[in-house]
């Protein structure tokens, strides 16, 4: 197990310096960020002195290998270091996204285990026809419709504003990207537990006398969550993605905003530590699917061939 | 001698459960089935109509401005005056689906704006066919080295948020334009695609018509375009009509965020951005521009879906 860790850490590596190598041949496409610090009048001197300041005087490798040991550099335009931003953000960013994630894994692993219990039925109906809606929805325009109906309307929850505010202005973004995410969650499960559930084990499960319930929980459900454990962990990027524009939406001060607003003001590290950061966080979300998929699947265990010969 | 044992390989390999019709006629015959894939395909034959004879269909022009007929409720009748030319006095114009802030008739825009949700959702979905068809194919059939490196450029690709790109994209160019979604969404458009092809092509190298034509002294790439190529077609027009959907969920995305299409032009998403400060009394605003996307993402799934249960006969029996 651990060298199966040890060896996909190691394999990421080039993952992670791919996307800084794309980051910085973007930027440098994009033109010298002195230009747009610096007054237009201002003398080559001038220009000097602000390039040595952010260190751009130093070649590109230089600059690129500082990343290795963990060095994400300072804004140039908030005289802030890069790392402590980053964390901020990750801090509203995270929330979102561990409660999107919590209320669609509840509502969706749910809606799958009532769709493959009783499949043609109302139920299962009434679910895939929410799914459906629920995949080709934008998520800002979920956000919209729901700040319209419960902030506007009703006005149950508090109107988004810019700034962190309480727990309370959590409550539309967090439920817009759950909803979003339930729907995948449900599908998939559907499937993969009809699947399961036309086995030959099911069969003798409930010829030796198991009900309905003993069956569907103790024998199908386990077997059938490794891929929708899969299909979770690799949608994470879909998910942050999904997070920018509810960010954006609901006024939200996350990572995707602040990386959004980097690209405009053109604060290049924050932009190279944000891209890094969602990579860091992707490849972690991969490997702990593999792990989770080997505990869940003995079959696929990382080493059990090797025990086994 | 060489055409012959091609063809005799490509009958072999398609393997068709019934003969007595061509692929695409027996593709049709159980797509038809199908009431949900057949109302979406009606419903985007309908939508790609309105797209191309927009300017023909639309009550108004897009940028066309009512004065005095400001954020109107959806079937305002609203007398406007008619200006200049020799006519003076007024005339009653219908707004089916009311205007916006700039008094702009909201239905004929949804009708403009579908002309760009259509062609980015299309184009995109080409771009990415092209290059997760040329990956996919290179990285299955070649395996090896080739095959680690495409495999960790997929990873590292799918590992970026589109967003993200079509930003950094939009900084390098300067200006935001229909071709930074393009770009964006193409360049990371193909990794789905790239895989599913791997994965076919894995699977049909092994069979035994493929060793036989390799032995018939047939080059790769004949090989790769007449007798694999072929057989992956369902899967690759299953997951590019689904990616036509994806893209225009992403432009519409983007457009929210202000890089897509720009003013006056309409696009849908850059409608909802417009409506961002103003749908909270004016909701029609920021309703119907939704509503539009909704049904036409649902109905490239839904034909996606279709689709992908024509082509999986053999999974089915």
């Amino acid at each position: 197990m651990l060298s199966f860790i040890a060896r996909r850490l190691l394999q990421s590596i080039p993952v992670f310096a791919g996307i800084v190598l794309i980051c910085f041949a973007l930027l440098q496409l994009s033109g010298d960020p002195v230009n747009l610090l610096v007054s237009p009048r201002a003398s080559e001197m001038e220009r000097q002195k602000k390039r040595a300041q952010l260190g751009l005087d130093k070649p590109w490798y230089v600059r690129f290998s500082r990343y290795f040991i963990g060095d994400l550099g300072k804004s140039y335009r908030h005289d802030r270091p890069v790392r402590d931003m980053i964390l901020e953000g990750a801090a509203v960013t995270g929330r979102l996204a561990l409660g999107a994630m919590t209320v669609a894994v509840a509502l969706g692993l749910c809606a799958g285990l009532l769709s493959a219990n009783k499949p043609r039925s109302l139920v299962d109906y009434a679910s895939a026809a929410a799914s459906s809606i629920g995949v080709s929805i934008p998520a800002f325009w979920l956000a919209m419709l729901l700040v319209l109906v419960f902030a506007v309307k009703l006005q149950w929850l508090p109107l988004p504003r810019p700034g962190i505010g309480g727990l309370q202005y959590f409550v539309i973004p967090v439920i817009t990207l759950g909803l979003i995410y339930t729907s995948l969650i449900a599908r998939l499960t559907r499937g993969c537990l009809l699947e399961v559930l036309s086995q030959d084990y099911i069969r003798t499960a409930s010829a030796k006398g198991l009900n309905r319930a003993q069956v569907l929980l103790g024998h199908a459900f386990p077997n059938a969550l490794a891929p929708v454990v899969t299909v979770i962990g690799t949608e994470f990027a879909g998910l942050l993605t999904g997070a920018v524009l509810t960010e954006t939406a609901c006024a939200l001060p996350g990572l995707g905003r602040l990386v959004f607003q980097a690209i405009m003001e053109r604060d290049h590290p924050v932009i190279i530590g944000g891209c890094l950061f969602f990579a860091v966080v992707f490849v972690s979300a991969n490997l702990a699917v593999d792990m989770l998929y080997g505990l869940m699947d003995p079959r696929i265990r990382p080493g059990a061939t090797a025990n086994a010969d | 001698m060489q055409t012959k044992a091609d063809s005799g390989a490509l009958r072999g390999g398609i393997a068709l459960p019934d003969t007595r019709y061509s692929p695409f006629a027996a593709l049709w015959r159980r797509l038809r089935t199908n009431r949900a894939a057949l109302v979406a395909l009606v419903f985007l034959t309908a939508l790609i109509l309105a797209a191309l004879f927009a300017p023909w269909l639309a009550p108004h022009g897009y940028h066309e401005q009512f004065r005095g007929a400001e954020t109107r409720p959806p079937l305002s009748r609203v007398s406007i005056e008619a200006q200049g030319g020799a006519v003076s006095g007024h005339r009653e114009e219908l707004f089916l689906l009311g205007t916006d802030q700039n008094a702009r008739d909201t239905f004929s825009r949804l009708i403009y704006g579908a002309r760009v949700s259509v062609t980015v959702g299309v184009l995109a979905a080409l771009i990415g066919l092209v290059v997760g068809v040329l990956i996919g194919l290179a990285s299955g059939f070649y395996q090896g080295w080739l095959d680690a490196l495409l495999m960790r450029l997929t990873d590292t690709v799918f590992a970026f948020p589109s967003v993200l790109l079509a930003v950094a994209i939009t900084a390098v160019l300067d200006r935001p334009s229909l071709w930074v979604v393009f770009l964006a969404l193409g360049a990371v458009g193909w990794t789905g695609l790239a895989r599913v092809v791997r994965a076919q092509v894995l699977g049909i190298k092994t069979l035994d018509y493929i060793a036989a034509a390799h032995a018939l002294g047939v080059s790769d790439a004949r090989i790769l375009w007449r007798h694999i190529l072929p057989n992956c077609l369902g899967p690759i027009v299953v997951v590019v009509t689904l990616s036509i959907g994806g893209n225009i969920l992403g432009e519409a995305g983007l457009s929210f965020l202000g890089l897509g299409v720009q003013e006056p032009y309409p696009s849908w998403g850059g409608m909802l951005a417009e409506a961002r400060e103003n749908y909270r009394y004016a909701w029609w605003l920021g309703v119907f521009p939704g509503l539009a996307i909704v049904f036409t993402v649902l109905a490239f799934n839904l034909l996606g879906d279709g689709l992908r249960d024509a082509f999986d006969v053999r999974t089915k029996e």
